[in-house]
């Protein structure tokens, strides 16, 4: 395994109604990823070994590292550690973009990334490698997409927006063992949250229904009342295109519409 | 009391007296039935007489005309989003502040050069926590988004608006203004590639602490959600926040300054390059992400007619929990508060009446065209567009008009 490899940041996720320990969506997409991208891969959970992380091998992860990390210790260091002690130089660390369980605030990625001195691309939603590093594709909102390229050595996320999850075969995930690893932290990072004062299960919030009375409303509301199906239509088209969200070529002749009408 | 103390006063047993009198020979009262013996006399209203006294109406002041508060909506003209505020000679009165207790300072996404409601409300939530400690609110964003003035902004440092990704630029404005102003807060819209990201490199780079996933805030605590959805925390509100989309509800402020700052930095150059953006056709997209949503309701019935309409405007079809219930389209389209929670620029809905929990559907949607033939329904209301019709012919006329419109 001469060739630098991806490593991807694995942790335990809950089934949302039995609460089972189970791989986390996001880090199965990233996982995902990681393995369809034809390079090697090692994956990386920073805490005690558990059963559910043989999820991540059924999927075709040939080699899972576990680190000590105590429970409440501090995952960043040790798994700063562990990529910059790998012997080939990795040239990727993919992520989940947030947790399933516990604090789940999203730093660790980021964290990791500040301290190996690398960017961090968020929101990627496929990847392709290349000759000095990788094009990545980001899920903008709304359906957008937008293209990137980083050299080698660079964190990315990965949200729902990425590649769906392999499914878990039992026959690899119950072969095989899981490698322990220990590592020496030379500092601690701290993870940057603040003191909880009190913890309760989560109540349902109202939801809005609609834009509240102060919110601005840039542009004036209109009503039409029974007007022609062709009158209709054209203010229809002609609101849509004030928006600019009609497809070019309508967009064109909605506009030479205008003109004669 | 403010009675006059020039009427006379009222002699109450001289009054009885005059109401016995008259009641021996009875008058019979418009519209009441009146018996033999005794006719109600209608007892004088005392603080209508002394009303009356006090205010001679031939002196009166005209009297002001109630403003309707609904007429407004639908007569305001467009004002063009950015425009500066008129001046406080003729204008509404702005606020000034020079040297608050506190500064908060915020940056909303403004993707695409707008102000999203998610941005409207962490610019309210800065707002809100600002007037809690007498403090000033500093905005980095796009100038031309919108007028930050009437969201309470006290101070705007301009922002470019263009759409690349380009957060080592933010983060140098970003720690220069730190460092200069020494904000209380720092809040930005938790959002993927945006706020979220920016203010997750800022509290690494700053070492910071950062409350993520707000939910609620207040000026001393938030709440946030964690553990996949199933625990709420709460702790004392830390310097970088980044709020959940309706964390803080916008209302009605002072209006501020919105004095321009500018700010020198020095930004690293980006290690990720952006390549642009990729043209993608809104029909394979997953309602959740859509960006433009046609949707039917029970008012459509030709449903050939609406797909293809969807399909000519290159539009995601969406529909409400009736039709998905009638098997016209499949429940994955639903939109509401037990279907997909929408978040599009523009949202065409066809026959909707606009029930509650459709309506939560859609309420973070930024335009909404209805076409109905109910002229009282809800997302009549709810409409930018709204027109009173029936969606056939109406959906018909938008094909023959987009069919002939590439010529």
């Amino acid at each position: 395994m001469s060739e630098a490899p991806i490593i991807v940041l694995l942790s335990l996720g809950r089934h949302p109604a039995s609460g089972r320990a189970r791989r986390a969506e996001r880090d199965a997409r990233a996982l995902t990823m990681a393995l369809g991208s034809g390079l090697s891969v090692i994956g990386v959970h920073a805490g005690a070994p558990h059963e559910a992380l043989r999820d991540y091998r059924g999927m075709g992860l040939k080699r899972l590292v576990t680190l000590d990390v105590p429970d409440g210790g501090d995952p960043v260091s040790a798994l700063a550690a562990f990529i910059s002690s790998v012997p080939a130089q990795p040239r990727l660390v993919l992520a989940g973009s947030i947790a399933e369980a516990g604090a789940a605030s999203g730093m660790v990625p980021y964290l990791v990334a500040d301290a190996l001195g690398v960017p961090l691309a968020p929101g990627v939603a496929s990847l392709c490698p290349t000759q000095d590093g990788f094009d990545f594709v980001q899920a903008l909102p709304r359906g957008g997409r937008r293209s990137l390229h980083a050299a080698n050595g660079v964190v990315a996320t990965v949200d729902l927006q990425g590649p769906r999850p392999r499914q878990v075969a039992r026959g690899p995930a119950l072969r095989g063992t899981i490698q322990r690893a220990s590592m020496a932290a030379t500092q601690t990072t701290p993870l940057l949250l603040p003191e909880v004062s009190q913890a309760h299960p989560a109540r349902a919030r109202p939801k809005r229904i609609g834009p509240t009375a102060a919110q601005a409303t840039d542009g004036e509301r209109r009503l039409l009342i029974d007007p022609t199906p062709r009158e209709a239509a054209q203010e229809i088209l002609k609101f849509l295109e004030s928006e600019r969200l009609l497809p070019r070529r309508q967009a064109e002749g909605a506009r030479k519409l205008e003109e004669t009408s | 009391m403010t009675d006059g103390k020039d009427a006379p006063r009222r002699d109450p047993r001289a009054a009885r007296d005059q109401r016995q009198q008259r009641s021996a020979a009875p008058e019979p009262e418009a519209g009441m039935a009146s018996t033999a013996e005794t006719a109600p006399i209608r007892r004088a209203d005392p603080r209508r007489l002394r009303n009356e006294r006090s205010q001679p109406v031939s002196e009166a002041a005209p009297m002001i005309p109630r403003r309707d508060p609904r007429a407004g909506v639908r007569q305001r003209a467009a004002t063009p989003a950015g425009t500066d505020s008129p001046t406080t000679a003729s204008g509404p009165a702005v606020t000034r502040i020079e040297a608050p207790a506190a500064w908060c300072l915020v940056v909303p996404d403004a993707r695409e050069g707008a102000l999203s409601s998610h941005d409207r409300d962490v610019l309210a939530a800065a707002r809100q926590v600002a007037d809690r400690c007498n403090g000033g609110v500093i905005a980095f964003a796009p100038r031309e988004a919108a007028d930050y003035g009437a969201y309470g902004v006290d101070r705007l440092v301009p922002r470019e608006a263009s759409d690349g990704f380009a957060p080592e630029r933010a983060i140098a404005v970003l720690t220069a203004l730190a460092r200069a102003y020494t904000p209380a807060h720092v809040f930005l819209p938790e959002s993927l590639t945006g706020g979220g990201h920016l203010g997750r490199l800022l509290a690494a780079r700053l070492g910071e602490p950062v409350a993520t996933n707000v939910i609620r805030l207040s000026a001393s605590e938030a709440i946030r959600r964690c553990n996949g959805g199933r625990t709420e925390e709460t702790l004392a509100l830390p310097k970088i926040v980044l709020l959940a989309p309706e964390a803080a509800t916008p209302r009605f402020t002072d209006r501020r300054e919105a004095r321009l700052l500018t700010i020198s930095a020095d930004p690293p150059p980006e290690r990720i390059s952006d390549r642009g953006r990729l043209a993608l056709d809104g029909s394979d997209m997953p309602l959740a992400e859509a960006d433009f949503i046609v949707s039917a309701g029970v008012g459509v019935t030709e449903w050939p007619r609406f797909l293809a309409v969807a399909k000519a405007l290159q539009a995601t079809v969406g529909c409400t929990r009736a039709v998905c219930d009638a098997g016209h389209l499949p429940r994955n389209r639903q939109v509401g508060a037990s279907g997909t929670l929408v978040d599009p620029r523009c949202y065409l809905c066809f026959g909707i009446s606009g029930a509650p929990q459709h309506l939560q559907g859609i309420a973070r949607c930024e335009r909404v065209i209805a076409v109905n033939t109910d002229l009282h329904a809800e997302m009549i209301k709810r409409a930018d567009l709204a027109i009173i019709a029936d969606a056939q012919p109406v959906m018909a006329s938008l094909l023959e008009l987009l069919e002939e419109a590439p010529r």
